[in-house]
């Protein structure tokens, strides 16, 4: 008795935390723009929200181009290479890229 | 104990199916004959309310290049028309336009408020110089299942009492998925090395991004009048896109595309190219959100955004 009890309490449990999961998942993937939304109500004109988004794309672009910049061979015998080159060259600064931004809007449809 | 065994193998299905996740097949209910999509073919010409002759394109003497295509979508309340004409008299590429409608009796009439080429120009001009948020297009016209006529489309000659109508004929369903729907580009998020870095909205007053997808096909345009002010750039005109589309039900979709804003040319590919084809990957947040993020592929020419999420929300 004591077994059958708790198999219906098991499938109680199951069948309740499974209609629910998608829901509560999905509200909370979903909750997680509501932050976005608050933060870009700030946003008072269209001026300021188009900087807010031009602004976004040029971060990203510019870590991008940072990344970029800075990716090398730093393992081993990396150290001895850059010595020699220091001896007879100026040390090349690593020239951090100037971060590509259009004024077109981005869209996975652009064809231009 | 029979009783406790067939509880058991209830749990571990219970437990299996759980893991799955209800899957929901939402399927676009047919509201109104005139939904879907529908190809222009033709012009009619009516004397005295008879139509008395059909003008095809490619067929007859229309005045339209060879190649021209013009395709109209109605779903859900929601109206987006595009062509690929090669329009001379500007650098925004070829027009499109995108509306709400509504039917009273045997009148269709559409409020078209964006666009993309001339037409994307011309709304934003008169919404701006009228302080309205979009322009009533009234139209007589006649349906049945696989044909539409919407008067309208030449300048008629009242002389002889001649009018015309646009003809289109609807595209068969090739199939319904999940994502049918009127979509709106509502967030980006930027990924570097495959990390999510920042995530921010779109401004929906300056950059309307809208597509429709539904029967198997896609329809996009993007009006960007409010966000690029200055209309000599040829990116005031936005763009747009049409095609057929595909979408397997576990995070993959393509779209091919058969013409669109390409500027300077009359642009018609041949359907299912996977040369014109922008695959995505696409993840839902809920039935009424999902992200997609273009995928790195051989076959596309489609500009490579492969590190940014573009987040669509249903349009209600």
């Amino acid at each position: 008795m004591k077994k059958f009890l708790i198999l219906i309490l098991i499938n109680f449990s199951i069948a309740y935390s499974c209609s629910d999961a998608e829901a509560k998942e999905s509200t909370a993937k979903s909750n997680a723009f509501e932050n976005i939304d608050k933060r870009d109500k700030k946003l008072f004109t269209q001026e300021d929200r188009i900087n807010s988004y031009n602004n976004s794309k040029k971060k990203s672009e510019s870590i991008k181009a940072s990344l970029t910049a800075n990716s090398g061979y730093s393992g081993y015998g990396s150290a001895k290479s850059l010595e020699k080159k220091e001896s007879s060259k100026k040390i090349k600064k690593n020239k951090v890229a100037k971060p590509k931004f259009s004024n077109a809007g981005f869209s996975a449809y652009s064809t231009n | 104990m029979h009783l406790i065994r067939s509880l058991t193998l209830i749990s571990i299905v219970l437990f299996v199916s759980c893991g799955e996740g209800p899957k929901k097949n939402i399927e676009s209910e047919t509201k109104f004959p005139i939904e879907g999509f529908w190809e222009r073919k033709g012009t009619i010409q009516f004397v005295n309310g008879v139509p008395v002759d059909t003008l095809f394109y490619g067929i007859d003497d229309t005045g339209e290049e060879e190649g021209f295509r013009n395709v109209k979508v109605y779903s859900e309340g929601n109206v987006l028309w595009i062509n690929n004409a090669n329009d001379k008299t500007n650098s925004w590429g070829a027009p499109g336009g995108y509306g709400k409608f509504e039917i009273l009796k045997d009148t269709l009439t559409e409020f078209m408020s964006h666009g993309m080429g001339g037409m994307g120009a011309f709304l934003h001009y008169q919404k701006d110089s009228l302080g309205v948020s979009s322009l009533e297009f009234p139209f007589g016209y006649f349906l049945d299942d696989n044909t539409y006529t919407q008067m309208g489309g030449r300048v008629p000659n009242t002389e002889d009492n001649i009018q015309f109508g646009e003809y289109y004929e609807k595209l068969p369903v090739i199939k319904k998925t999940k994502m049918d729907g009127v979509w709106k580009r509502a967030y980006e998020i930027s990924y570097v090395n495959g990390v999510a870095i920042d995530t921010t909205s779109v401004p929906s007053d300056a950059i309307l991004d809208l597509k429709i997808i539904r029967d198997g096909y896609f329809m996009v345009v993007v009006d960007q009048t409010n966000y690029i002010k200055d209309t000599k750039d040829p990116e005031y005109g936005g763009n747009g896109g049409f095609g057929q589309f595909e979408y397997d039900g576990k995070g993959n979709m393509i779209e091919y595309g058969e013409f669109g804003s390409w500027r300077g040319s009359v642009n018609n590919n041949t359907p299912r190219n996977a040369a014109n084809a922008h695959y995505a990957s696409v993840t839902f947040y809920d039935n009424d959100m999902y992200q997609q993020i273009t995928k790195d592929t051989l076959n596309q020419t489609w500009r490579q955004d492969k590190e940014r999420g573009v987040v669509y929300k249903r349009v209600q």
